[in-house]
């Protein structure tokens, strides 16, 4: 009697010459316990600084509404950081890029966005390294979709080395299973996990995201991290960040979306506030809320189907996000124990005067590595 | 044969036929004086002579090119044991504190004379002039990253990793400094000995 062949086993031959649109998905998580976080956190204490109510990072990706309106916040000409972004990214990758090109990588990609960076990375390591594997990890299933069709449709990266995983990474738990999951699937063989896009700034703690993430890399692989970046800490700086997300419509929309996604209130962008400080003397944090500024208290209703009661001046924080000085960021790498291998910024140049404004982006190696920080002094230094 | 080796024969042959026309001239004379009979004495005597007079001249500047070169060979070598010497200063040494410093300079004097001078023959020393105008370039660019690392290890915001991190470049084993030592003893063993 022969074994039967498990069906993911066939599964590469059967999907072949398919031409209708499947995509696979390999999901960590049960979404319901999602829901159930989500739902928990939007019935946080009364605040009116957005720090009691509020949509964490990956909810605000979550679901196919919010995924829809990020696309078009993306396709937004008038979304100029997104746009200088792009442009940015391929010229400091091509910098970067002698750095892991020869290693025989394969590509974790964690928040898949638009999948136009992965796109570029990607047709860069796999003339080097044919076999490789580009595994796109995120919290929203629709979001994979739509991130891999880029590289998979763009670039022509084989379906058949793509494996997308559904799962929040900044749960430290989920990163040490990823972790070892990917072990078991490349082996000895070295990953390049990529944060892009700013994804760092997102959560609520940075610093613990980073770290969960270094936990997971083994010294051969190494942390593609791409922050927005800032020359100037002053008030009047972190006003100019929080205005510059004010500026575009479709962003509006994206940052309301997930609200409008998961409850049933009746969001007007009036209320929808961007508020900019200056965190811990060395970053800028920009606070999105929606706050209740009428004369009444609201209700709204959950996704389990309860209420809650938003008073008067309370807060939902729809969306974190900061810019980084040059100290933070050296901050937040050394106390997560990376190395930086290779790090570019450059400011943004769309504006009339100079914009203190900007994109760094990091090639770090965890301290394991032995890889020595690439200094002023090595760069006089060297031959 | 080299054209090293050419040239000091030339050298040789010049001087030889030289002192021999006049070995030769003088032996004539001393016959002549014996038995002065002969009239063919006198134009054979006078005519060795001015050969010998005129290839003199050869011999003389010849033996005053080969003289300069020598002092500026002897001179580009002290130089560049001057030099060793900087290298081998403490300053430089890996066990030096990584402490700001204001490092000492190599030198290129001699070698900027000797490459001006004309006293290196254009072809018997191509290879040789090559080699110093590579040497007078990193030189030139070694004492320029010297210059920068001092720069900026005596600003006011250098925190003690960053010196450290300057003098682990310095020693690194493809750095600049280990490129400039290497070239040095190069071109030690490439220079003829004077």
């Amino acid at each position: 009697m022969t074994e039967p062949v498990p069906v993911i086993r066939k599964l590469e031959r059967a999907l072949a010459d398919d031409d209708f649109a499947w995509s696979l998905l390999l999901v960590g998580e049960d979404q319901t316990d999602k829901r159930t976080t989500l739902t928990g956190d939007l019935r946080g204490p009364f605040s009116t600084s957005g720090d009691g109510k509020q949509i964490t990072s990956g909810f605000s990706y979550w679901g196919i509404g919010p995924t829809i309106a990020w696309a078009n916040a993306t396709n937004d000409p008038f979304y100029l950081v997104m746009k200088a972004g792009t442009e940015s990214f391929l010229r400091h990758w091509r910098k970067l890029r002698p750095h892991v090109e020869n290693g025989g990588f394969h590509l974790v990609s964690l928040g898949v966005g638009t999948g136009v960076k992965d796109r570029t990375i990607l047709s860069d390591l796999r003339r080097q390294n044919r076999e490789m594997y580009y595994i796109p990890v995120d919290m929203s299933s629709e979001m994979l979709r739509m991130g891999t069709l880029e590289p998979v449709r763009g670039a022509r990266f084989p379906l058949s080395q793509v494996l997308p995983v559904q799962l929040d990474f900044s749960i430290a738990d989920n990163v040490d299973e990823l972790g070892q999951m990917l072990g078991r699937l490349v082996g000895e063989e070295p990953i390049l996990f990529t944060l892009t896009g700013n994804t760092l700034a997102n959560f609520e703690s940075d610093e613990e995201l980073l770290s969960t993430l270094t936990r997971v890399l083994r010294p051969q692989d190494r942390l593609l991290l791409e922050v927005a970046s800032t020359t100037r800490l002053d008030q009047e700086t972190a006003d100019a960040a929080a205005d510059e997300y004010h500026q575009t419509r479709a962003f509006a929309e994206f940052v309301t979306s997930a609200l409008r996604y998961n409850t049933d209130l009746k969001i007007d962008n009036e209320r929808v506030k961007f508020v900019g400080e200056v965190e811990d003397d060395d970053a800028l944090l920009v606070k999105i809320l929606w706050q209740n500024d009428t004369d009444s208290e609201l209700r709204m209703g959950l996704p389990d189907h309860t209420e809650v009661v938003l008073p008067i001046g309370d807060t939902i924080r729809l969306y974190t996000t900061r810019k980084y000085s040059t100290t933070r960021l050296k901050r937040l790498t050394e106390s997560c124990k990376l190395t930086p291998v290779e790090a570019i910024q450059s400011q943004f140049r769309y504006t009339r005067r100079p914009n203190p404004f900007g994109l760094e982006l990091l090639l770090l190696a965890p301290e394991a590595a032995g890889e020595a920080a690439h200094s002023l002094a090595d760069d006089i230094w060297a031959t | 044969m080299t054209r090293s080796t050419w040239s000091a024969y030339r050298r040789t042959v010049v001087s030889v036929v030289t002192y021999g026309l006049l070995t030769l001239a003088f032996i004539l004379g001393v016959v002549w004086f014996f038995w002065p009979d002969n009239s063919r004495w006198e134009p054979a005597v006078n005519s060795l002579t001015l050969v010998a007079g005129l290839s003199g001249i050869f011999v003389e500047r010849l033996t005053a090119e080969a003289e300069r070169r020598t002092e500026v060979l002897r001179a580009v070598v002290d130089e560049l044991q001057e030099n060793t010497r900087l290298l081998n200063d403490e300053r430089f040494s890996p066990a030096a504190p990584t402490t700001r410093q204001v490092y000492p300079r190599l030198v290129v004097s001699a070698v900027d004379l000797a490459l001006v001078s004309g006293a290196l023959g254009l072809h018997r020393d191509a290879e040789l002039v090559g080699l110093l105008h590579r040497w007078r370039d990193t030189v030139h660019l070694f004492n320029r990253r010297l210059d920068l690392t001092e720069i900026s290890t005596f600003s006011n915001s250098i925190s003690p990793a960053e010196l450290a991190g300057f003098h682990r470049a310095l020693h690194r084993e493809n750095s600049y400094f280990a490129a400039t030592r290497a070239m040095l003893q190069n071109l030690l063993r490439a220079i003829p000995q004077a």
